[in-house]
């Protein structure tokens, strides 16, 4: 059995397979069971059979670190470039 | 002493109306000190050029007036201090404007009733002020297979305004349609609960409202989610509640 933990603001509630949630409250249900909008969301915890939590794929559009600098050829090869001008400025 | 012929309902609400919206528009442009083009930051501003250079002889002699110069301008309570007047003619007109809204059975707008009870002329009973817009009174996203989140974040301030008509406003873009039922439970004004079935469709695009209502123009003064039935495909869609001005102040006719 999985586990959810609702982390929602005071005021907010969830309804989730017939039960209703307050912040704080938990229930265990089939992993299979466990609605796809409780993983990565600030209001929930999740947590499979083993107990350890369950994180899905980032759905961020942001650049993970090193991810900035890829971009089209034209741009690699321009950055690849302005690199080794400010290499050679450095040495001199 | 009360005149035998008042002035009728639909000419009081002209001058309510107009006197209202006079303060909402002085209000936008007083602003609170913080907004863009603005009475009330510009004299900010004007406090800020004083207090930067020059020598404590023009902070001595200019500081305090332009403070005085700032708290007059700002929105509070001074969009609502030129109806003293009228105001006060009006109310002594009817012999008490909050009876008089009673005996009629209509609603002044919330800047009047603030204009009236910020110049202390009189207070009025929450049942004849309509709600100011409340934006958002609650949210909902749908998570998965007959499972959401509903988050309580206002209710309509029931100690000073009357309910209000309520909608859902779609929060997210457009994917395939799907009808969701939200099942609702609305408080009335009387306190009595009543459950509401509303249909919305994932399909529609951001900003699609649906009316909150088993009859047109019914009027509550909170919500809250019992269940929801819907499909895994609508996960990520959102909905926020919104309350509805029972009428836009105007200008009165000239």
């Amino acid at each position: 059995m999985g586990k959810i933990i609702f982390r929602g603001p005071a005021g907010s509630k969830a309804f989730i397979d017939g039960a209703t949630l307050k912040p704080g409250e938990e229930m265990n249900l089939p992993m299979e069971a466990i609605p796809e909008g409780c993983i990565n969301s600030k209001d929930y915890e999740v947590f499979d059979d083993a107990g350890g939590e369950v994180k899905g794929k980032s759905k961020s559009n942001k650049p993970k670190v090193g991810e900035a600098r890829i971009g089209s050829k034209e741009k690699e090869k321009e950055i690849k470039k302005k690199d080794k001008e400010v290499n050679k400025e450095g040495e001199s | 002493m009360a005149l035998p012929y008042p002035i009728g309902p639909t000419n009081f609400l002209n001058l309510a109306d107009s006197m209202a919206c006079q303060s909402k528009r002085l209000a936008i442009k007083m602003g609170t000190g913080a907004e863009v083009d603005t009475a009330s930051l510009n004299a900010q501003q004007n406090i800020d050029l004083i207090m930067t250079p020059l020598n404590p002889g023009v902070v001595e002699d200019l500081l305090e007036s332009f403070r005085d110069q700032l708290g007059k301008v700002t929105t509070y309570p001074n969009a609502y201090q030129v109806h003293d007047v009228g105001a006060r003619a009006l109310n002594r007109h009817v012999s008490g404007i909050d009876a008089y809204l009673t005996a009629n059975a209509i609603r002044v707008a919330p800047e009047f009733k603030w204009a009236l009870e910020m110049l202390a002329i009189e207070s009025l009973d929450a049942a004849n002020t309509f709600s100011p817009e409340v934006d958002p009174m609650d949210e909902v996203i749908i998570i998965g297979l007959d499972s959401a989140t509903w988050t309580d974040i206002a209710d309509i301030d029931t100690e000073n305004y009357y309910a209000a008509r309520l909608e859902l406003y779609k929060i997210t873009g457009i994917i395939p349609p799907e009808i969701i039922t939200l099942r609702l439970l609305c408080t009335r004004w009387d306190g009595t609960i009543i459950p509401i079935d509303v249909l919305v469709d994932a399909g529609n695009p951001v900003g699609m409202t649906t009316p909150i209502e088993t009859m047109p123009g019914e009027m509550f003064t909170a919500v809250t989610l019992s269940s929801v039935v819907c499909s895994p495909g609508s996960v990520g869609q959102q909905w926020k509640v919104i309350s509805r001005l029972e009428r836009e102040v105007c200008f009165g006719p000239i």
